[in-house]
């Protein structure tokens, strides 16, 4: 896959008067796995709401598959691009497979609400985060880590070609934000373009194919990992002085601080 | 998933309270009867007392209890808060301000005046609750506060009232079923399967709503039509019930609640929520037509009130336990 399905060309935008992203040009890659790092506030969350169209630009435009997405109606939108936001809200009392089956939203109409497709879905899912055996749980009896593994199950069912995920590891302990990361580099060797903000700058060096690297709604850097990471862009990017060095299996850009 | 026993089991209830209030009074009358009264084939008294006198009432608490479940359970889903009922904010009181207007300044519009109330009062939260969005929490508390202050103004408008004016008002007020009409029930009837087809088609996408708005709208939910239409549907089917059957406590606040967690449903339950309404009002209702010692009867609005004080208690606790 060489083909870019989002683009974001000169984006200016913000909240009530007050500009969070200055004139931000992207690429995503198709069949990736892109990484947006920044420190807090820098706008991250802001971006992949715009790419999500939940935000209107004030200047510039995104562009789903070369057509901007003012002109695509919600639901086609939908069936192509996910989006799991940092804080979403669980229906009260509801169980894992329910809400796992609210992502075939967009799939389903009131004239045809639910089908055995929509049921295959939620089911693969599940089986993919692992998260079958919580199936009959309600979310409110869950384990933090738990409940985030059901989140991105439902995105998944959603079954759409783009895939955002604002901070999809909060809450996961190590062995599942790596089970999560392999999770996600797969799914981009299936062919489908992944984006998510991470904190965890030596995951996101590993297992991402594409880094976006913002600081105060500017973009800083953009590229392979291998290619971009360098001492000079983290402390430029976070203030944090460090050194780099190889990972030792597999070579990727590892970060360590100083002091 | 909703389990379709309780489901089966509260539409059952229905029927059977209703024959049971139809039977039951001062003129008891049997089955038998009662089922030739329904079928048409009665005269006389007996047709007087089912079909005249008890027949509306029964139909009323049905159906106002239906339309009650519904706006509570569709005002709880579009603010994400169980407190965020029509009743508590505000819709009741603003109902009760207009019906009082009325009395006293008009020609006694009580129907008018209460539907007018109880829209100006939805106009004047919604406006004041905004601010650039719709926040549920938000919305709930300026609704207590305009409802804090409707209620002032109600008890300052009784005071000033002259006295036989404000005996009806507060008679009114409480919420009563005393004395339905054939002629009340008609427009009851007529309106509330609309809106409930309404509801019906708004269902799928305000369930979706509960997700937050980040994803519902990443989903496709078009949040602003959907969630206006919602309030719109929410405001008037408080409006029909309170107009016909005086400003009723408590129904719209439980119903939603009661009925997702007997039937086991997620979010928003609307037919769960309807049945239950109906089923509490009517339940209500046949406690308040038999009266207690020494009150022959009293309003269906008393009764309503003192569950909802005990039903509020146990909300309080179980989310305390949480
Ligand atoms: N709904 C909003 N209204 C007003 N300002 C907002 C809103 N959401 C975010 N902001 C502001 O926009 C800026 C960027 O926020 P954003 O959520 O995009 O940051 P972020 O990079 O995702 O941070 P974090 O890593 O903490 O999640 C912040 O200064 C924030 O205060
Ligand atoms: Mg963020």
């Amino acid at each position: 896959m060489t083909d870019t399905p989002l683009i974001a060309e000169g984006l200016v935008l913000g909240y009530d008067g007050k500009t969070v992203l200055h004139d931000l040009s992207l690429r995503l890659p198709g069949g990736q796995f892109t990484a947006i790092v920044g420190p807090n506030a820098c706008g991250k969350s802001t971006l992949l709401r715009a790419l999500a169209r939940l935000l209107t630009p004030h200047r510039g435009r995104v562009l789903l598959h070369g057509q901007p997405l003012e002109r695509i109606a919600p639901r086609q939108m939908a069936r192509q691009v996910a989006l799991l936001p940092q804080n979403p809200i669980a229906p009260d009392g509801i169980t894992v497979r329910d809400l796992v089956a609210r992502g075939r939203y967009p799939h389903q109409t009131l004239l045809r609400p639910a089908s055995a497709g929509d049921a295959t879905a939620v089911e693969q899912a599940m089986a993919r985060l692992q998260i079958t055996d919580l199936a009959t749980r309600r979310m409110a009896d869950l384990s933090g880590g738990q409940r985030q593994r059901v989140w991105i199950a439902m995105v998944l069912a959603q079954d759409t070609q783009v895939i955002l995920l604002d901070e999809p590891t909060t809450w996961l302990d190590i062995a599942h934000q790596v089970e999560l990361m392999t999770l996600l580099a797969q799914l981009a060797r299936e062919g489908r373009t992944i984006v998510a903000v991470l904190h965890e700058l030596n995951h996101a060096f590993r297992y991402a194919d594409h880094l976006v690297a913002l600081r105060d709604g500017r973009l800083m850097a953009e590229g392979a990992p291998s290619q971009t990471v360098t001492p000079a862009l983290i402390e430029a990017v976070f203030d944090l002085p460090c050194v780099i060095t190889p990972d030792p299996l597999t070579g990727a850009p590892m970060v360590v601080p100083h002091a | 998933m909703s389990r379709p026993l309780p489901l089966l089991a509260l539409s059952l209830a229905l029927p059977v309270v209703a024959l049971l209030a139809l039977a039951q009074g001062d003129y008891p009358v049997s089955l038998p009867e009662l089922l030739g009264a329904l079928a048409g084939r009665s005269e006389g008294p007996v047709h007087l007392v089912v079909i005249d006198w008890r027949l509306p009432r029964v139909g009323l608490a049905l159906t106002a209890g239906a339309a009650l479940g519904l706006a509570g359970a569709l005002f709880q889903s579009i603010t994400r808060n169980p407190l965020g009922s029509p009743d508590v904010i505000g819709l009741n009181a603003g109902a009760y301000t207009g019906a009082l207007l009325a009395l006293i300044l008009g020609g006694g519009q009580v129907l008018s005046g209460a539907l007018l109330g109880g829209l100006v009062t939805a106009l004047a939260v919604y406006l004041l609750a905004w601010r650039g969005g719709l926040h549920g929490t938000r919305l709930v508390l300026v609704g207590i506060g305009v409802s804090a202050m409707a209620t002032a103004a109600n008890t300052w408008l009784l005071m000033t009232a002259r006295l036989e004016v404000a005996m009806g008002a507060a008679t009114w007020g409480a919420g009563s079923l005393n004395g339905a009409t054939l002629a009340q029930l008609g427009p009851m009837a007529l309106a509330l399967p609309v809106l409930a087809l309404g509801v019906t088609l708004l269902a799928r996408p305000l369930r979706q709503l509960e997700l937050g708005d980040d994803l519902s709208r990443a989903q496709g939910v078009p949040v602003a039509l959907v969630r206006l239409c919602g309030l719109g549907l929410g405001v008037v089917l408080t409006a029909l019930a309170t107009a016909t059957a005086g400003p009723i406590a408590f129904v719209a606040l439980a119903a939603p609640q009661i009925g997702r967690r007997l039937t086991g449903a997620s979010g928003a339950a609307f037919l769960p929520a309807a049945l239950t309404g109906a089923l509490l009002l009517a339940l209500a209702d046949l406690v308040a037509a038999q009266g207690l010692p020494g009150a022959r009867q009293i309003p269906v609005g008393v009764v309503t009130l003192v569950l909802g004080g005990v039903y509020l208690l146990a909300l309080l606790r179980l989310e305390a336990r949480k």
